[in-house]
């Protein structure tokens, strides 16, 4: 039975489910929002007393930071490797040129603060960071800040998973990036959809997933209008501004969460042509890609699930 | 008798002046005025079109209430390794609470945030 909790928390919708015998109650699943209220005091920029807003405003020496803020680094320093460098958090200065300076619901609200930037530049890799595995520290050289985004959501939305998981089956949703901890308690897999951008509110298809992850990224949902013209939150490092692509977002399905989260960004940022040769190039992903016009793209994985699938047709 | 003369005349005098006063107010009026209407009615046009949008999207970013279960008429069934995903259902819906591996909506759906 299906004990679940609902909150907002990094700016977003939250959902956490745990699989129980009998309807018992679960203690748990009421401490998750407290763990994510941890995780964004720690990893958020908007908050400028988080911990990676002191360590954004220290440049040139080394700062001790804390086991969370020092994972969720290390995991962009992955995401980097995997994604040949499209997926870094040095990003952040060029979110602030393209008007990313507030919190999403206040940007729909009220607009950005800034004015366009008169001349963007490429982003500085991660490798112009220092980092001290023994002593636990990053040193930020001068000019460099970091933006954790949708990789801390992804490594929260896991380890949420993790803990709720030595309770039961567990399903942990952080703003559409969901880790599965396994199947239900009677085996059933958990149905997931996913969303059809051209129709807020419907789903475009249904995935039944025993465990992993499944992440989407898009220019659907967080953008924002900048000196009359539409910006969004997917920078491409190269340029240092929102990436140009024909694509209007990408899911994947993934082993893990945070791995699905990087491979839907990394595609993205690709593009249709080079994106989709990405995603074959790893048979362990599936992807789904929606262009601009709607138009659906499969990876071969996605296709063998939906031909499949389509052949082994039952009613419910 | 002239007198009388002179005073139909200034009257007029008086109200020609003031109908070709009416007649020019009325021309530039329409001649200056008219341009910018039509780009304020353009303008609020664009304005109203770019505020359903935000709407549209500040609507789909609140929470989905839940749709009544079974609205899918089809379970595809598959199997597969890595990433674990073992079965596809294909077909739209809205979506529901739940989660159930036996049918109805989905117990959460992924979209770009």
């Amino acid at each position: 039975m299906h004990q679940s909790i609902n909150f907002r928390a990094m700016g977003s919708e939250m959902l956490a489910i745990v699989d129980k015998p009998n309807g018992d109650p679960e203690p748990a699943l009421e401490q998750v929002p407290a763990w994510f209220e941890e995780w964004e005091q720690c990893l958020s920029r908007f908050r400028p007393d988080s911990e990676l807003s002191r360590l954004n405003g220290l440049n040139n020496q080394p700062v001790a930071v804390s086991e969370t803020l020092w994972d969720v680094v290390d995991l962009s320093r992955f995401a980097e490797v995997l994604s040949g460098g499209l997926i870094t958090p040095t990003v952040h200065d060029a979110l602030l040129d393209a008007g990313y300076d507030r919190d999403i619901d206040e940007l729909r609200l009220w607009g950005p603060r800034s004015s366009p930037a008169s001349n963007a530049r490429a982003v500085d890799p991660l490798s112009a960071v220092l980092f001290d595995e023994g002593a636990r520290t990053i040193c930020l050289p001068e000019g460099v800040r970091l933006d954790l985004g949708g990789v801390a959501k992804g490594w929260s939305a896991h380890q949420a998973m993790l803990r709720l998981a030595q309770s039961g089956p567990a399903l942990v949703d952080a703003a559409g990036d969901i880790a599965l901890s396994g199947p239900q308690l009677h085996g059933e897999p958990w149905i997931i959809g996913v969303a059809d951008p051209m129709n807020p509110g419907e789903d475009l298809l249904r995935l039944l997933i025993a465990a992993g992850g499944i992440a989407t990224s898009g220019k659907d949902r967080r953008r924002w209008k900048q000196g009359g013209r539409w910006k969004h939150h997917l920078i491409n490092p190269l340029s240092g501004e929102p990436a140009d692509t024909d694509l209007l977002t990408v899911t994947v399905l993934a082993e893990t969460v945070m791995e699905a989260e990087i491979a839907a960004k990394t595609i993205f940022l690709l593009g249709t042509e080079d994106g989709m040769e990405w995603a074959e190039e790893r048979p362990e992903l599936a992807a789904l890609l929606i262009r601009d016009r709607g138009e659906i793209v499969l990876s071969d994985r996605m296709h063998a699930y939906v031909q499949q699938g389509e052949e082994e047709c039952q009613p419910w | 008798m002239a007198n009388k003369t002179n005073g139909r005349s200034w009257n007029d005098i008086q109200l020609m002046l003031a109908s070709t006063s009416v007649a020019l107010t009325l021309s530039f009026w329409n001649l200056f005025a008219g341009p910018d209407r039509e780009a304020a009615v353009l303008q609020a046009q664009q304005k109203a079109a770019e505020d359903a949008m935000l709407q549209a999207e500040l609507a789909a970013s609140q929470p989905a209430a839940p749709a009544p279960s079974g609205e899918s008429s089809t379970k595809l069934l598959l199997g597969g390794q890595a990433p674990q995903t073992q079965v596809v259902v294909g077909g739209r819906g809205g979506r529901g609470g739940g989660g159930g591996g036996g049918g109805g909506g989905a117990a959460a759906s992924t979209r770009s945030s």
